[in-house]
């Protein structure tokens, strides 16, 4: 199936989300949203457990200020790839901690899937021609 | 926490107060609570983590800010449904006789001018009079497409007249005396303090007509502007660009400038016809400034190829340069495109909150 994205389209196979979120989805996605996405494939999370997630998951070479974070949390959550919910986590018993936390939702799990994939086969299609090259 | 600590939280929760107010209460509360967890991080790690923490927050909050504001003013931007004015119906003959009338005049007086065919100006004289009546009847009808050249015309003869008001505001005469010296930037700058205070009745005009509106939609026979200004917020600024018909009348009268008068009239003509026919309100504002810029830049060509040709400044009467006087109309362009620009954000900022109330339910669905 196609994506339509930044005006060409890729085929993702079977990862792609249903027909009427396609024209929502776009490819490629940001370091910014990446990191958070992948950020939050282990459970819902707060701001600040997200902030400093980016900072480990990208070897501190990423490392957000609090408005570039909550820019992209607010507009990842008009696109519907994450929601907020209520903070119920340990964690959040501490003081001063946010009350809600950041939750992925379905669109926003294949859509870090798709991304995934789409890197993936840039990679190996780098590796592939390098590879050749060394052999030439 | 440090006092710098405190300090820099203090800073952050003061700016939150200029982002939109959808922003600050969805996550301005956890921004500065982030923030703050975030910065005693940074300074436990030492002064260099805390102070590149900070640099780094300083240089991203001003693009946040701007990029918030910018998410709302573009949901506004969009028209509403039917809310084009080209996906109105066309105007016919007689509506756009109404609508080219007030532009007429102002080809017609040159043109009598440059061709001493002096009778030409008569018809303008008699179209003046019914420029008043499409002007009031526009008024009643709920501001039609074919009344706004006219209806701006208005405001710009109130502009004229308010203009001699001008001198009784107080200091202003105390602040000629400080800035209209040799230092150039302090004239440039009166000239603009002055071109900005004869923009404000119209403008105020305009703001508060629609503030009472807004306000007044449910009692009076108002409801009709607020519809139309809801659905097209760049009926405000429109009425303001024809009402710069009347530029060249505020400056001093040039001999000979008649052609670039014409030339003036006439960009003014082709900017309101892209104008009328684009869908989107960005294209049709572009259109707007473009045309205006344009005007402006004919005006002031016109003034700098005439200066040398004037009396006045044969007699050595003037303490005004040529560059001074080409300067004039192109300052006053460059405040009727502020002003042009800050009315189309009024409107787009009126349309923006007006939606967010009317999404209110929706979101409170959605989030059940």
């Amino acid at each position: 199936m196609l994506i339509y994205s930044h005006s060409r389209y890729i085929d993702y196979g079977n990862i792609i989300p249903p027909e009427d979120f396609l024209d929502r989805i776009l490819l490629p996605l940001s370091e910014a949203t990446f990191y958070i996405l992948l950020s939050l494939i282990s459970g819902p999370k707060h701001g600040y457990a997200i902030l400093k997630d980016i900072s480990v998951l990208s070897n501190a070479a990423v490392t957000l200020s609090t408005s570039t974070l909550y820019g992209a949390l607010s507009r990842m959550q008009e696109q519907d790839l994450i929601e907020r919910i209520e903070n119920n986590l340990e964690e959040a018993a501490g003081p001063g901690l946010p009350r809600k936390a950041f939750q992925l939702t379905d669109l926003g799990r294949r859509t870090l899937e798709a991304e995934s994939l789409r890197l993936h086969r840039q990679v190996k299609a780098a590796q592939l021609f390098l590879h050749q090259e060394q052999q030439a | 926490m440090t006092l710098l600590t405190r300090l820099a939280t203090a800073l952050l929760k003061t700016a939150l107060i200029f982002f939109p107010k959808r922003y600050r209460e969805e996550f301005g509360w956890e921004h500065a609570c982030v923030f703050e967890l975030a910065l005693k991080n940074a300074a436990r790690q030492g002064k260099l983590a805390f102070f590149l923490f900070f640099a780094r927050e300083c240089r991203d909050l001003p693009a946040a800010l701007l990029r918030e504001h910018a998410k709302g003013w573009n949901v506004a931007m969009n028209p509403l449904p039917g809310g084009s004015l080209a996906a109105e119906k066309p105007l016919n003959f007689r509506q756009k006789i109404l609508f080219l009338s007030p532009f007429f005049v102002f080809v017609a007086f040159p043109l009598a001018e440059m061709s001493q065919i002096s009778w030409l100006a008569v018809p303008a004289v008699g179209l003046l009079g019914l420029i008043l009546i499409i002007a009031l009847w526009g008024l009643a009808k709920k501001l039609p497409r074919w009344a706004l050249p006219s209806l701006g015309l208005g405001l710009g003869v109130i502009k004229l007249f308010s203009m001699s008001l001008i001198f009784a505001v107080p200091g202003l005469m105390q602040l000629k005396t400080f800035l209209w010296t040799d230092f150039i930037p302090g004239r440039v700058l009166y000239a603009l303090i002055l071109s900005f205070l004869e923009m404000l009745p119209p403008m105020l005009l305009l703001v508060g007509l629609t503030g009472a509106a807004v306000l007044a939609a449910r009692h009076t026979a108002m409801t009709g502007w607020r519809t139309r200004l809801e659905k097209d917020w760049t009926l405000l600024p429109f009425m303001l660009y024809v009402a710069n018909l009347l530029a060249p009348t505020y400056e001093d009268p040039y001999r000979g400038l008649e052609p670039y008068e014409l030339a003036f009239a006439l960009v003014l003509v082709a900017g309101a016809w892209p104008y009328l026919r684009a869908s989107r309100p960005q294209v049709r504002m572009a259109a707007l400034m473009v045309a205006t810029l344009l005007a402006g830049g004919v005006l002031a060509f016109g003034v700098y190829q005439l200066y040398p040709a004037q009396i006045w400044v044969q007699n050595a009467l003037s303490n005004f340069p040529r560059w001074w006087e080409t300067l004039i109309p192109l300052l006053n362009t460059l405040v009727l495109l502020l002003a042009l620009g800050g009315l189309a954000l009024f409107g787009a900022r009126l349309n923006h909150n007006e939606r967010d109330e009317a999404a209110a339910p929706i979101t409170a669905l959605r989030s059940d």
